[in-house]
């Protein structure tokens, strides 16, 4: 069942219920009961209720399970005929539409249950059909077409043809409301999924440039107010670091085999690009790490080799459980970002000119 | 170091490249070492070890892929086996085939990538018929898991790391807060135990001789 035909059979729900109980009570209260002494022959008839109380049953049915008619209602339908012909035919000459006729009215009721869920004019093709049938039986009946007996079926038509057909159009109005209402409810939830993305996808980006906020904007604003002097040694390192950690976030979305070094690598790039002699050798093969964890493992000796004056060499070691990150390089004293030690473990030893900065990250230690 | 197997002469050196600039740059690197390193003889084919004034060279400087694609595996093992001291000197980084070289004899494996200072250092070693091993060699070993691989200790390990890292004695032993001198015996060490595993060859088993004699290392040790 589709989202549409599910929003439709909710709305129709009630009015469902609704006519089965008063088909059910149409039949019930038929003039038949009262009246089995007055039909010859009564047999005719009563197969004729059987019909239509088989067909009462089976919407009860259906309609505890949750179900529709679906290809079942035309046989369904054939079947109302053939029992409403049956039953007319078989009446006792000029009482179609009387008060022995039972099934007329029934009828009416019967092509609204079978028909609820179709268009309106499924249902007037059906009483038009029965009118039509009722009324041929009638006139070419023995004392057919005398005045009072077409006005008698024309009175009786109101009741037994217009309130079904009320009870249709009522559907057909019902069902446009629940395809406005699938139409309106589809919209609001297509809205609140592109809001969702959006929303994802910020969250995201902050996350990405969560880090450059703390430390790239006060920077670059500080170069704009003119509060830092870009001829300060302390300020071009700066830069050199920032600029380092920029590239390393644009290459944390690149699809690679070995993510950890290409994105020393990049680092190493603004380095070179500086006149920094770079070396940058691996050793082994280890696990990639996590996104948190190559940013811990990088930050520090980025910081290093984004500040080495003439030589930084840049190594990784790996194995199955651990994997480290060294850099060596001429860059002097310089204040390196505290790596988060929860995750890796940080060594670093200077002498002279000559930095050495170790980080490392074991598959052991459980990232908190 | 230095040339006291040959006294006072300077060290010889034959170096077998097909590309001329490698060859000079070499030469040039040789005559500015200290002491000095006579390169006698440069050729582009294995000719030049075998015949002429190159077959009397102390130390055989050799790239190992003088044809693309190819490894000079087969050359490498027969000048072992005559006991000439080998260095290898390659643009080929990877750790296989460093380790194969290393197993088959070669004193020294030395990438082009590293600097001239490391080729020198491991032509004077291998003179002496001692073996070096480069930062590259040191990671390559350090990150080595064939099966057959010499058991190291922790400490063989950490040196070989930071050996590889960092590329100065000064620093690796500052990193460990061991002197330098024991940065070289832990080197020296680790190549003496992968020269005891595998082939046997003469430069090999003279390594490992000296090894013994000189107390780098102990018979239980080979034999763990």
């Amino acid at each position: 069942m589709s989202g549409l035909d599910h929003t439709v059979a909710r709305f129709l729900g009630g009015l469902r219920i609704a006519v089965l109980v008063i088909a059910a009570t149409v039949l019930a209260t038929a003039s038949l009961l009262r009246t089995t002494d007055i039909h010859r022959p009564l047999w005719t008839q009563l197969a004729a209720y059987c019909a239509f109380a088989a067909i009462i049953i089976a919407e009860f049915v259906l309609l505890v399970r949750g179900r529709s008619w679906g290809r079942a209602r035309w046989p369904a339908l054939v079947l109302a005929f053939s029992a409403s012909i049956t039953s007319t035919v078989t009446l006792l000459s000029g009482e179609a539409t009387g008060a022995l006729d039972w099934a007329y009215g029934t009828m009416g009721w019967i092509g609204v249950l079978l028909l609820l869920d179709r268009p309106i004019g499924f249902l007037a093709c059906f009483l038009a059909t029965h009118e039509v049938v009722t009324l041929t039986t009638l006139v070419l009946g023995a004392d057919g077409g005398t005045e009072l007996v077409i006005l008698n079926a024309a009175v009786a038509a109101i009741g037994a043809l217009g309130f079904p057909f009320g009870t249709g159009l009522g559907a057909t109005a019902l069902r446009a409301l629940a395809v406005t209402a699938h139409r309106l409810a589809e919209e609001a939830e297509d809205a609140r999924t592109r809001d969702a993305v959006g929303a994802a996808v910020h969250r995201r980006r902050q996350e990405r440039f969560a880090g450059l906020t703390a430390t790239t904007v006060p920077l670059l604003t500080g170069l704009a107010y003119r509060t830092l002097d870009p001829h300060d040694a302390d300020v071009r390192r700066a830069c050199a670091i920032e600029a380092a950690r920029m590239r390393r976030l644009f290459a944390e979305t690149d699809e690679v085999a070995d993510p950890l070094t290409h994105e020393l690598a990049t680092c190493a790039d603004v380095a070179e690009r500086r006149g920094v002699l770079v070396e940058l050798e691996t050793s082994g093969r280890w696990p990639t790490p996590p996104l948190p964890v190559r940013r811990a493992l990088t930050d520090a000796p980025l910081a290093a080799l984004a500040t080495a004056t003439t030589w930084a060499r840049v190594t990784v070691v790996g194995t199955a459980e651990s994997v480290s990150v060294d850099v060596v390089a001429d860059c002097g004293p310089v204040d390196l970002p505290v790596s988060d030690t929860a995750v890796v473990e940080l060594e670093t030893i200077s002498e002279g000119d000559l930095r050495w900065v170790r980080t490392r990250w074991g598959t052991d230690r459980s990232p908190q | 170091m230095g040339a006291d197997a040959l006294g006072n002469r300077p060290v010889t050196a034959v170096i077998v490249d097909d590309h001329a600039v490698v060859a000079a740059g070499v030469r040039t690197w040789c005559a500015a070492a200290d002491p000095p390193i006579e390169l006698i003889e440069a050729g582009p084919d294995l000719a030049a070890v075998w015949t002429g004034p190159g077959a009397q060279a102390a130390v055989v400087i050799l790239d190992l892929h003088l044809n693309a694609g190819h490894a000079e595996f087969g050359a490498l093992r027969r000048l072992v086996d005559v006991g000439r001291r080998v260095v290898v000197y390659t643009q080929a980084a990877d750790p296989e085939t460093a380790t194969h070289c290393v197993d088959l004899g070669a004193l020294a494996y030395v990438t082009k990538r590293e600097g001239g200072a490391h080729l020198v250092a491991a032509i004077q070693h291998a003179a002496d018929g001692r073996p070096y091993t480069p930062p590259w060699l040191g990671g390559a070993l350090a990150a080595d898991t064939d099966l057959g691989r010499p058991k190291l200790t922790p400490m063989e390990v950490a040196t070989l790391r930071a050996w590889f890292a960092s590329s100065s004695k000064r620093l690796a032993a500052a990193m460990l807060r061991i002197s330098p001198k024991t940065i070289e015996t832990y080197l020296d060490r680790v190549r003496t135990k992968y020269a005891n595993v595998g082939r046997q060859a003469p430069t090999k088993s003279a390594l490992v001789a000296r090894a013994l004699e000189d107390g780098w290392i102990t018979l239980d040790e080979l034999d763990g």
